[in-house]
């Protein structure tokens, strides 16, 4: 046994780690004996609030203080020895490095310190109260299961080894944030994904330098190659058996510490419009379903501009039996039709706006104020027209049939740009609109993996849902090495 | 490329500029500020003025009316600057139902105002056109009861013409348009006239490419068009006196075949028709015996191939055209364009009328 | 290679997006894009002056013209598959010379371009947009186009897939117009006399110009072996749209009517009665539009990428920005519709016959040197 080494006395080892965790919090030291006849003095370091304390002492100072009977001096090893006798804690082993401990000890890790000794026992005991697994208030499935990701890491990353028990399934780890120092863990089925990308997003996730990572958006937005564009690129959710699906397709799903929102790499346009529920449902159903929504994406951003062309320049195709009730309706208003649908949309955004944050009773006084009596009102006063207010409120409706809130955003915002451009040009404009939202989304590509293509084979799942016992094949858009999914298991040759 | 990414601030900028200078100047006029032309009219007085009146909506209070506004010119596109002169709204052209030529228009010549109509492209191809007599300031100006104006009163008409005597919905512009030109082929439109304190169709206008050669009374307006029209119903009599007559509702099916022997057109016409019974009193126990049926059948033939026949020879040379477009099935089997004038070959050709007829349903009983 | 392994390097191809190749499908729809262009809503007019009710027949003749050229592209890109066709004109040619056709094969590009433009300007202000003027219309369409041009030739390539599905729409909609017409129209069939018909499909060829841009794209492929396949299945389609669409002209317009519109396909069009819009025009123009905008974004790209491999100095966006006032400024010289077609009937034979023999000729020469080390300084 060697304690000559100076240097690692028990004071210095403390005041070393006092030093590294910071002095101004709640570290607890205890000091304590080990043995009887020639005994050890001790020490454990944890940080108060996230370690648990019984754990602390039924499983570590119970059995070292009250039942060691060894003699340590002729011992070598003592960390180890000590480790594998007495220490009933599973996760337990010994540390050199002492930063490395410091880390340990911010995530509610206890150190075990020996007399004269330089190297560290660290025990897991992580603890601290955490929110209890629920189903996620945004996003309902009425089918599936009623499970959603919470806050903890390791509770996030057991709900998907519990669904995924393949063996290929893999985490990487890695701290990000220079103060806040988050755990960031990737999880992805080895022989799916496709090497290369994810060594592109390793290499993209090591080169942020940031202060604090709250949010997996903050993540997506420092990894993000256009980050000015108007369209979400990443698509993520609070559902594991989402997060399950999106894996077998061989994506990479990212799950941050603190957070219960994982999303997923690479994202593709047609993703943002697929839901759990047109899996758990019937195929001629999500057939009429997103064909409803392809419809919705249209419907909000063209009909106000179409609208205003027919009014404004191309009058000769209004249907002619409807040009009386119209030019009726119109006769006295005081706004252009763009100035009237413009304000429109803005009441309506602003109502939509003040209805997401108003405790539920308030937001129900405010649809009725809002669209009823405001609507009737600005009839009466001419200062809308019926049929303005009519193409205003579908073009809003139909925003919420998009089934991805950031989503539905970007596409409501599409809507004044073509306003503009339909009202100084016409069809023209809204032509040139319509051109320029498919070149930039066609142009859009992340990481190499293009944003807006339709491939033949993938069409089994983008605006149709063929039965899933036909999807043989692992969508081609997102980069894989393995492309079957299943065997022809229901088709014709084994009936 | 690096200054180019650099400068991507600097081409947005340039690009805002650039709509922003193609907007100015651009001006569109609301629909509620514009003068629809509901009704359009075409006449052409002694003086060869054009005169081309539009019927225009004109809305006060909840209450839609409509008034004329006349544009006079010695040039049909001048009657546009004419009009403006007088209307308080811009005058557009488009969403119009019906045009109505009056019969000295018709009789001029048809060819300028068809060719604006083909010029502009706001103009509505599916107006239907009517002639009509007198002038059509007249006949749009006219006040029909329960209707806002009688350009809807006659658009309502023309399209329901099609549900008895035997005529087909092909009188819109576009239509008009087609057959003008076409080797083989006549136009073919319904005049109407005010008539005892309404609007009433009295006959069919042939035309000979662009120009009114003929009008042809309604009893001969429904056999020109059992023969010319496919897919057509009317109501076929026979008639003993005015107590003992027989009626059927008769959808006609016609077909046409042409051979050419010694260089002499010869045309079979096959009209193929079956009716419904809606009135008999002239056979005993047709809903029941076999031979009553048969032999009416057999009669209805023999009534309908004498008539056709009889009116068939008048026809064909009466009015100097080719009324029943037989001049198409000709050409479309021994060539085009080879300079043929049909209208003479079809005056020397024979036609001969087969017809078919039979009963299908026999209503509710007999009375 | 075990059959596991093999299946690995086929998918890796697939998936490789940032390489810059075109899947065959998107191959196939660039070419369909840069050939169905304006001339789809006047080629009833070209046929039916000469060969009147066979103009269909015509048309069908006329596809031979790019029939010969896609066999052409494949028998280059079999010996040569990473060369477009301006490397070997200076190869086969030598430097000087090369250099010069080359221009001239990319002036045709560009030619092109502005007469498609000019044309669809024309177009659009009598159908669409009366009250604006030529260089609205012209100035603020170009941006999004020379957007697509700038961004490259991946995004072109799926931008025209996508599209592809729009022109489906297009076309399929008129088939309401079968209702209308009558089959006296189409016949006699041959009636108007072979020697017609072969004259008219001289015309014809015209419609199908723009097929020369396989020489410059045939490179970004990924599968060289389906290089044939896609030019035959692009020919057909285009066929197929010309024919479909000069039948249905000749069969509800009938010959004489169907020449005195300038734009006879937009008549059909206006023809079919939706129940709620009063006609189909509206759809019609717009869809049309963006069948329009794309192909010329596809000529758009074949003048800045054939002007970028021949000064390799300059990049291809520098040349995409650097057309966009050229092109306008040529578009505003033609004006009118007459003058526009003027210059086409006069030109764009000369440049047909400038390109049958330019192909022919390096193909010869690539096919006599077969073999020999062939390198020219």
């Amino acid at each position: 046994m060697q304690l000559s080494n100076k240097k690692c006395t028990l004071n210095d080892n403390i005041n070393n780690i006092r030093n590294l965790v910071g002095t101004k919090n709640e570290l607890v030291t205890r000091n304590f004996i080990i043995g009887k006849k020639n005994y050890l003095e001790a020490a454990i370091i944890y940080m108060d609030g996230l370690a648990k304390k019984d754990v602390i002492d039924r499983d570590i100072l119970n059995p070292l203080m009250l039942h060691v009977n060894d003699d340590f001096t002729l011992m070598e090893n003592i960390e180890e020895y000590i480790y594998k006798k007495y220490i009933a804690v599973s996760d337990t082993y010994v540390e050199i490095d002492i930063n490395k401990v410091a880390d340990n000890i911010k995530r509610g890790k206890t150190i075990l310190i020996v007399q004269d000794s330089c190297r560290f026992i660290i025990i897991d005991t992580t603890g601290g109260v955490y929110r209890a697994i629920t189903e996620p208030v945004n996003e309902i499935a009425l089918r599936g299961p009623r499970e959603g990701f919470v806050e903890n890491l390791e509770t996030n990353i057991s709900m998907l080894r519990r669904r995924i028990k393949d063996k290929n399934l893999a985490t990487e780890k890695f701290v990000l944030g220079r103060r806040s120092q988050t755990d960031l863990v990737i999880m992805y089925i080895d022989d799916i994904v496709d090497k290369e990308y994810l060594q592109n997003i390793k290499d993209k996730i090591n080169t942020i330098d940031i202060d604090s990572i709250t949010e997996n958006s903050i993540l997506e937005q420092c990894l993000e190659e256009h980050p000015y564009s108007i369209f979400p690129q990443v698509i993520g959710s609070e559902r594991p058996e989402v997060i399950e699906s999106k894996l077998m397709e061989g994506k990479i799903a990212f799950l941050l510490a603190g957070t219960p929102y994982v999303t997923t790499y690479p994202t593709i346009f047609i993703e943002f419009f697929q839901t759990t529920e047109d899996y758990l449902g019937r195929v001629i159903q999500t057939f009429l379903i997103r064909m409803l929504r392809m419809l919705a994406v249209f419907v909000v951003i063209s009909f106000p501009a179409i609208y205003i062309t027919l009014i404004k320049f191309n009058q000769e195709l209004i249907p002619i039996d409807y040009i009386k009730s119209l030019i009726q309706a119109r006769k006295g208003i005081s706004l252009s039709p763009f100035m009237s649908l413009l304000g429109m949309q803005i009441t309506l955004e602003l109502m939509r706006e003040g209805g997401l944050r108003m405790p539920s009773k308030i937001g129900q006084t405010l649809s009725v104020v809002g669209g009823i009596i405001i609507g009737d009102a600005a009839l009466k006063a001419k200062i809308v027209s019926s049929s303005t207010l009519l193409i205003a409120g579908i073009s809003i409706v139909a925003s919420f049939a998009i089934s991805y809130y950031q989503m539905s955003v970007s596409i409501r915002l599409l809507v004044y740009p073509m306003l503009i451009l339909s009202n100084w040009l016409g069809i023209l404009g809204i032509v040139i609109g319509w051109f320029f939202i498919l070149a930039y989304l066609c142009s859009m590509e992340n990481f190499g993996v293009p944003y807006f293509a339709f491939t033949k084979s993938d069409m089994k799942d983008t605006f149709i849902r063929a039965p899933i016992w036909k999807m043989n094949k692992r969508p081609e858009l997102i980069p894989h090495n393995d492309p079957t999914r299943q065997s022809d298991f229901r088709g014709e040759k084994n009936k | 490329m690096l200054i180019i990414e650099k400068h991507k601030i600097c081409i947005l900028i340039t690009v805002t500029l650039i709509y922003i200078l193609c907007f100015i100047g651009v001006k569109g006029e609301l629909v509620e500020n514009l003068q629809i032309p509901v009704g359009v009219g075409a006449d052409i007085d002694s003086a060869n003025t054009y005169k081309v009146p539009f019927l225009a909506y004109s809305f006060e209070d909840d209450k839609i009316t409509s008034r004329i506004y006349n544009g006079n010119s010695k040039s049909l596109g001048e009657t546009r600057e004419n009009r403006q002169l007088k209307s308080a709204t811009k005058s557009m052209i488009g969403l119009t139902r019906v045009f109505v030529f009056s019969e000295h228009i018709a009789k001029f010549g048809l060819r300028n105002f068809l060719d604006i109509c083909i010029n502009n492209a706001n103009i509505n191809d599916r107006a239907l056109c009517v002639i009509c007599k007198g002038t059509s300031e007249d006949m749009l100006q006219y006040k029909v009861e329960g209707y806002p104006n009688s350009a809807e009163f006659i658009d309502g008409m023309v399209k329901n013409l099609q549900e008895f005597n035997f005529f087909s919905l092909q009188y819109t512009l576009i239509d008009l348009l087609v057959r003008v030109d076409t080797e083989g082929r006549n136009a073919l439109l319904p005049i109407v006239e005010i008539k005892d304190s309404t609007i009433e169709t009295t006959g069919l206008a042939i035309f000979k490419k662009d120009t009114m050669v003929g009008k042809a009374d309604l009893k001969e307006a429904r056999i020109i068009n059992i023969l010319k029209e496919n897919n057509v119903k009317g109501i076929l009599t026979l008639q003993k006196d005015s107590k003992k007559f027989i009626n059927c509702y008769t959808v006609s099916k016609r077909k046409m075949k042409c051979d050419k022997i010694n260089g002499k057109y010869k045309f079979i016409i096959t009209l193929d028709l079956k009716g419904n019974i809606v009135s008999n009193e002239l056979y005993d126990n047709i809903n029941n015996d076999h031979t009553v049926l048969k032999k009416f059948e057999e009669d209805m033939k023999i009534d309908v191939e004498k008539m056709c026949n009889e009116s068939i020879n008048k026809i064909k040379c009466e009015y100097k055209t080719d009324v029943l477009d037989l001049g198409r099935i000709a050409a479309s089997k021994y060539g085009k364009g080879t300079g043929t004038d049909w209208n003479k070959v079809i005056c020397d050709s024979d036609i001969e009328v087969n017809v078919k007829f039979s009963v299908i349903t026999e209503g509710r009983g007999d009375f | 290679m075990t059959l596991h392994g093999k299946a690995i390097l086929e998918v890796r191809k697939i998936n490789r997006a940032k390489d810059n190749l075109l899947t065959t499908n998107q191959f196939t729809f660039t070419l369909k894009s840069i050939m169905v262009g304006i001339a789809t809503l006047s080629i009833p007019n070209t046929v039916i002056k000469v060969s009147k009710q066979d103009g269909w027949i015509s048309i069908l003749l006329g596809a031979l013209y790019p029939l010969y050229l896609v066999i052409i592209a494949n028998f280059m890109s079999k010996n040569f598959p990473k060369d477009n066709i301006l490397v070997l004109s200076k190869k086969c040619f030598g430097n000087f010379i090369g250099s010069i056709l080359n221009f001239i094969f990319i002036s045709f590009f560009l030619f092109s371009l502005t007469l498609e433009f000019s044309g669809y300007s024309n177009v659009f202000r009598v159908y669409g947009v009366s009250f604006l003027k030529n260089y609205q219309v012209l100035l603020t369409a170009l941006i999004p186009i020379s957007f697509v041009a700038y961004k490259g030739i991946k995004t072109l390539g799926r931008l025209n897939e996508v599209g592809f599905y729009l022109t489906i729409a297009l076309i399929v909609f008129p088939i309401g117009i079968l209702a209308y017409g009558s089959f006296y129209n189409l016949m006699p069939v041959f009636g108007s006399g072979l020697n017609n018909v072969v004259k008219a499909s001289k015309q014809a060829v015209v419609a199908y110009s723009g097929m020369e841009i396989i020489f410059l794209i045939y490179p970004f492929i990924q599968d060289r072996k389906k290089l044939l396949k896609c030019g035959l299945l692009n020919t057909s389609i285009v066929t197929f749209i010309y024919v479909w669409v000069t039948i249905g002209t000749i069969y509800y317009l009938g010959v004489e009517t169907s020449q005195k519109y300038l734009w006879p396909v937009i008549t059909l069009a206006d023809s079919i009665q939706i129940p709620v819009i009063n006609s189909f025009r509206y759809i019609f123009i717009t869809l049309f539009s963006l069948v329009e905008f794309k192909c010329i974004s596809t000529f758009y790209f074949a003048v800045s990428y054939g002007l970028n491999q021949s000064i390799k100095k300059v990049s291809a966006k520098i040349f995409t920005i650097l057309l966009y006032p050229i092109i306008i400024i040529i578009t505003m010289l033609y004006g009118n519709i007459t003058n526009t077609n003027y210059y086409a009937e006069k030109l764009v034979p000369i440049y047909v016959i400038f390109n049958l023999t330019y192909v022919s000729i390096i193909a010869i020469s690539i096919y006599l040197k077969r073999g020999v080390n062939y390198r020219k300084a």
